[in-house]
């Protein structure tokens, strides 16, 4: 149950007043800053990202696009240096990269850096950046994980190695580098073609790539090697016959690998009751039980809900909950992921074909997030760990974060015994069904979603937009009302503010609205899926003067909703009507009141407006629309009249689909595809030209159009298309009125 | 979309930076006039990141923080905007008001107003988490990424600003029972 309490550091007035500032720019900032661009010159890339060893296919295609992207544009601007097309081509033996090259400039290579955990020694030059790796490369990994050397003037190289596996050959190790299923047009060929390369005393093997990005690699010992190039796109690039130079001067001693600081030593045992495991930790950390059973799927990480251990640096959470009868596991982790994603990287957002088994004691537990950074900038950065397991009908979920040693949350996951039937928590829904079939559909007119009902209970939809942080519920013109006497449903939405993430917003409407669960850095607990977005139970069955509250929420980019029930209801009923919403933000109407009346001086026409907006009327001579500006977005009601004549509507649709005014793939095809459209009392048609649109109806001989101009292609800043709609069903016409 | 455009935008593609400058030129300003509460500053704050943000954009790493990256260039704008002016407080100008037949209206705007005063005596640094905090709805921990500074600095810059303005606030919700002694 909901408790209230505040968050000490927000103020909900000082929120409303914010509110009221303006959200649009003036356009002379953009005209100022786009005019400026040619006479400032922009500081170079610095270094190259490192490739994804076990990324996904999409993203990891995707990602060496990206640094061919990067790239390309230099080589080609470097004459002289042919070959590098997109598709690598074997070059002869002995030779490597690109086919024609200029004899390397000499450089100035009278610096050494020694990688602190490699085992390997390479010249640089002395103004070049160095970056020695913080992680130790083990699977997938990041940009941290490799020694990064940034040329001058754009590009770079970085350097990975491993060792192989006891028993692995170099070409099996190979093999898993790059399996046969990644051989595209943008990574190399089958690794036997590769053509040799030299690092040191070394004969490697080089694997050219898109545009000028390549790897050397070679293995040393037990021990493999990567060594990525991209030339980068300043105006003197290293090339990549310089590239073979420092390569050259690359001195192998394995020898002088350093492992991580081996972890602390496991030497304390926790064993959970509530959760079902046992698991060993280090001696100078405390372990903390859960006191509560888990009630979210996105609990607080240092609530009562999970078991603690923790130390200053570092904190490994762990709990479980029985999954549902006919649940997989694998659904239910790839959900959890989607929940919790928070910019989390494959594999916890990939398929289950493609996450990384760790051994625990007893099973296997899958590594979804594996050393993530997290919240900060830097090689500092907090990292986070995750795993999920699954044992009979349980599964599990153990993470950690802080400044971690890399291996002890593998450490940790090696001593861990899964002991299901042990485990006492409950899973977290629960509640019994008292509200009869769901065999009504609402399609709220003005908020953007729909969902099912009992047809026993009467709807109301509102007839005002949701204004700000409000309470939501009390203005009831502004949320639609579905219910009976003894439980009411109250829904409504608004559009978030550009540039407002939705978990941004959800943290400030939980706040302003004085609840728990929106405290700093922690998301919002009592995640569900709500209408194909995430939502949170904010208020989940607190005690009202009716029977119980709930209150929903969801957020998408740009735009948000709410959910209020409150009665005689239980939360099981709540999850029933929630699963049939479906949400449609593009339907939402979000015009401000309409107080007041705009009536054509010439065209025999009215129209509600809000008091904010300011009108036009056309001018005989210069300007033949009347105009309404909606203060406050880049939208625009342009209103022109014609009349038909001897010309029929269908004849004057035909002749306004074939203007050459707009783009041609924007004229909105052909006029019988157009859909009705109500303007006031009549029907018309609506072409769409892709950022604007026209209603054109015809109203006793006469042909009005109705445009919906947009002066940007951000759609951020836009009245809509459905308050557009409804704004047009306020027009009356009376074309007695009409000036000719 | 967004992440192309900012590669092709570092690689020096000046249309790209345009389409990228254009789609966030509102929500930058948005933020600058809220921290500055001067449209020429704001309009100054705004060019100056975004001019930065095209100098600068190869150096960001990872395209995907472009908008957070954007942010932190504003608001360190805003600071150097509000410091670039010693007359700053010299240039706050007192909002006038009729006397309003509603008291609820008039004392509103009476309650903006001294708002706007106590806001604008923050420091830049503490006007900048108040405006994240409580219009973004960003948490301290993203606060403190976007500007660079510790979790605790945050905290500490929010817990003074806000301590501040709610005294002026709940100046305000004590306005009857004042305006009641003195008629008395």
């Amino acid at each position: 149950m909901t408790t209230f309490e505040r968050d000490p550091l927000f103020d909900p007035r000082i929120s409303d007043w914010l509110e009221r500032d303006p959200d649009i720019a003036p356009g002379a900032i953009l005209e100022t800053v786009v005019a400026a661009l040619p006479s400032i010159p922009q500081r170079r890339v610095s270094s190259v990202p490192w490739r994804f060893r076990t990324m996904s296919m999409p993203a990891r295609v995707a990602a060496l696009i990206a640094v061919g992207a990067l790239v390309i544009a230099g080589a080609l601007a470097i004459a002289g240096i042919g070959g590098r097309h997109p598709t690598p081509s074997p070059v002869p033996s002995g030779t490597v990269g690109p086919s024609t090259v200029p004899s390397a400039a000499a450089l100035d290579l009278s610096s050494t850096f020694q990688s602190p955990q490699y085992g390997y020694s390479i010249a640089v030059a002395p103004d070049w950046q160095v970056a020695p790796a913080t992680l130790t490369w083990s699977g997938p990994d990041n940009n941290y994980s490799v020694d990064a050397i940034s040329f001058p003037d754009g590009g770079g190289m970085s350097i990975g190695s491993e060792a192989l596996l006891p028993g692995q050959t170099w070409e099996q190790w190979l093999a898993e580098f790059q399996p046969p299923d990644m051989h595209d047009n943008c990574l190399g060929a089958e690794p036997s073609t590769w053509p040799p390369i030299q690092i040191g005393n070394v004969t490697g093997a080089w694997q050219q790539m898109c545009g000028d990005h390549g790897e050397a690699v070679a293995h040393v010992g037990d021990r493999a090697y990567v060594f990525t190039y991209g030339i980068g796109d300043g105006a003197a690039p290293i090339t990549f016959e310089q590239f073979k130079q420092i390569l050259a001067t690359v001195q192998f001693d394995p020898s002088a690998v350093t492992s991580p600081a081996p972890p602390p030593a496991l030497g304390k045992d926790f064993v959970s009751g509530r959760y079902g495991y046992s698991l060993s930790y280090p001696g100078d950390a405390t372990a903390t039980p859960a006191t509560a059973s888990i009630t979210s799927w996105a609990p607080d990480q240092a609530g009562p809900e999970v078991d603690r251990i923790a130390d200053p640096s570092a904190r490994l959470t762990v709990w479980s909950e029985p999954l549902e009868p006919g649940a997989s596991y694998e659904g239910w982790t790839q959900a959890y992921c989607e929940i919790n994603q928070n910019g989390w990287t494959p594999p916890c957002a990939d398929a289950p074909a493609n996450w990384r088994e760790v051994s625990l004691a007893s099973g296997v537990a899958n590594l979804m997030v594996d050393g993530e950074s997290v919240g900060t900038y830097g090689h500092s950065e907090s990292r986070q760990f995750l795993a999920t397991a699954t044992a009979g009908d349980r599964v599990y979920v153990i993470q950690m974060d802080g400044d971690l040693n890399e291996n002890l949350f593998l450490e940790v996951l090696a001593s861990m015994r899964l002991d299901p039937t042990s485990a006492t928590s409950t899973a977290r829904a629960a509640g019994s069904a008292s509200v009869p079939v769901l065999d009504a559909a609402f399609t709220s007119p003005r908020h953007g979603y729909s969902l099912r009902y009992p047809a026993g209970w009467s709807a109301t939809a509102s007839t005002t937009s949701w204004k700000g942080n409000a309470q939501p519920d009390a203005d009831p013109t502004a949320s639609d009302r579905i219910g009976t006497d003894s439980v009411q449903l109250m829904g409504t939405d608004r559009r978030l503010l550009k540039d407002q993430l939705p978990d941004a917003w959800v943290r400030l409407y939980c706040r302003s609205r004085g609840l728990t669960d929106c405290t700093d850095g922690a998301p919002p607990s009592k995640a569900f899926a709500l209408g194909g977005a995430i939502g949170y139970m904010l208020v989940d069955g607190a005690p009202s003067p009716d029977g119980k509250r709930f209150e929903a929420v969801a957020a998408v980019p740009g735009h948000a909703w709410v959910f209020i029930f409150d009665g005689a209801i239980e939360r099981a009923d709540v999850d029933r009507i929630l699963a049939t919403v479906v949400l449609r933000p593009d339907d939402s109407v979000e015009l401000p009141a309409l107080t007041k009346t705009f009536t054509s001086p010439t065209y025999g026409y009215s129209v509600r407006m809000a008091d904010s907006w300011t009108s036009s009327p056309a001018s005989a001579n210069d300007e033949p629309t009347d105009q309404i500006q909606m203060t406050g977005t880049d939208t625009m009601l342009y209103v022109g009249m014609e009349s038909l004549g001897s010309r029929s509507f269908d004849a004057v649709l035909l002749r306004d689909s074939e203007t050459t005014d707009v783009p041609a793939e924007c004229t909105g095809g052909d006029p019988a595809t157009w859909p009705e459209i109500q303007v006031g009392d009549r029907v018309g048609r609506l072409q769409m030209l892709c950022n604007a649109a026209t209603a054109h109806v015809e109203v006793d001989g006469e042909v009005y159009d109705f445009g919906w101009g947009n002066s940007t292609f951000d759609i951020d800043s836009h009245m809509n298309l459905a308050s557009w709609k409804e704004l047009l069903k306020t027009v009356t016409f009376d074309p007695s009125k009409i000036k000719r | 979309m967004q992440i192309e455009l900012v590669e092709r935008a570092r690689r020096g593609d000046q249309e790209a930076f345009t389409s990228l400058a254009a789609s966030h030129v509102d929500a930058c300003y948005a933020l600058a006039f809220r921290i500055l509460r001067d449209p020429h500053r704001a309009q100054d704050a705004t060019q100056q990141a975004l001019f930065g943000a095209w100098r600068d954009l190869a150096t960001l790493r990872d395209p995907e923080r472009f908008d957070a990256w954007l942010r932190r260039l504003v608001v360190h704008a805003c600071y150097a905007e509000a410091r670039g002016d010693r007359r700053w407080t010299a240039r706050i100008q007192a909002i006038s008001f009729e006397p309003s037949n509603t008291p609820d209206v008039a004392r509103g705007v009476a309650a903006r107003d001294e708002l706007d005063q106590a806001f604008r005596a923050l420091s830049p640094e503490q006007r900048a988490v108040v405006v994240l905090h409580h219009h973004l709805g960003y948490p301290l921990t993203e606060i403190a990424a976007t500007l660079g500074i510790p979790e605790g600095t945050a905290r500490s810059r929010l817990h003074y600003a806000v301590r501040q303005l709610r005294a002026v606030l709940d100046a305000d919700d004590r306005l009857p029972e004042t305006s009641k002694e003195r008629s008395a």
